[in-house]
């Protein structure tokens, strides 16, 4: 632009008086010419500046509140993936502690309650007392009573399966009044709480 | 496809496989351990990614726009 114009003043200052004394004006209609091209030229620049100007804001403000949402997925994908990620092995672990123990009580019958079947696992009890009840002499009344009354709210208990240890792992609740039962998991010998397994499962045969 | 655009493609790539996965895992796996793992850790991921793809998908759009009224 400020080239174009030089030009142009340059041009129209290279006219000159003859020996008549005649003024001979140049023709400077091209440097006219490309000053009016750069002019325009120049306005579509700002146009363009204002436009790009504009995005550069709206932009900004997109990706501003799209920070929370980051943050939120960052803290998804690292922290939280790895709480989740300690919990499945924790149940993993409890789940191989509750197959570990089937050979104290029948591998069936606790296989079947590890994949979700508690139902069929509980239905099994009647053929299965003997064992339940010698396990039950096991572990002793006292862990009986703390998780069975103080922790369910339920009475008459048995014991199925223990791990390493003579720890719990796994312990069915029959509730003599409905005759239902609960199906109760500990993950691992430091865990206090017992995780329900399975609720409400009617016993197919006489405890 | 911009930067953002490919991440939300990957982004949506991996949720699908989880999902899948996690379907596989459910059909299988039937007790309230599971029900626990769903509620304290899964549903977080179900408001969180495909939010995260929503907004990722409407940035690249975005800066598609700018790309073609700008450049």
């Amino acid at each position: 632009m400020a080239r174009a114009e030089t030009d142009l003043r340059r041009c129209q200052a290279s006219g000159y008086r003859d020996q008549y004394g005649y003024y001979h004006q140049p023709d400077c209609s091209r440097q006219a010419y490309l000053l009016e091209r750069a002019r325009v030229y120049l306005r579509e620049c700002e146009d363009r500046l204002r436009t790009a100007q504009a995005w550069r804001s709206r932009i900004e403000q997109a990706a501003h509140q799209f920070q929370r949402t980051e943050n939120r997925l960052n803290d998804v994908a690292t922290s939280h993936t790895e709480r989740a990620r300690t919990f499945l092995e924790r149940v993993g672990a409890g789940y191989a502690a509750v197959q570990a123990a089937a050979g104290i009580v029948g591998g069936a019958l606790i296989a079947a309650a590890v994949l979700g079947l508690a139902g069929a696992a509980v239905k099994a009890l009647g053929t299965a007392t003997g064992r339940a009840y010698r396990v039950r002499g096991r572990l002793g009344e006292e862990l009986a009573q703390a998780v069975a009354l103080h922790e369910l709210g339920l009475h008459e208990q048995q014991i199925l399966a223990q791990g390493t240890a003579d720890t719990p792992v796994l312990a069915t609740v029959i509730n003599d009044d409905t005759g239902q039962a609960d199906i109760y998991l500990r993950l691992d010998a430091d865990a206090e709480q017992w995780t329900p397994l399975d609720r409400d499962v009617p016993v197919g045969g006489e405890p | 496809m911009t930067g953002v655009g490919q991440a939300s493609s990957q982004l949506r790539n991996a949720w699908a496989r989880l999902t899948d996965q996690w379907q596989a895992t459910a059909d299988r796996w039937h007790d309230l351990v599971r029900q626990r793992f769903e509620r304290d850790f899964l549903q977080e991921y179900e408001r969180a990614v495909p939010l995260a793809i929503r907004e990722m998908d409407q940035l690249a759009d975005l800066l598609a726009q700018a790309r073609r009224e700008v450049l």
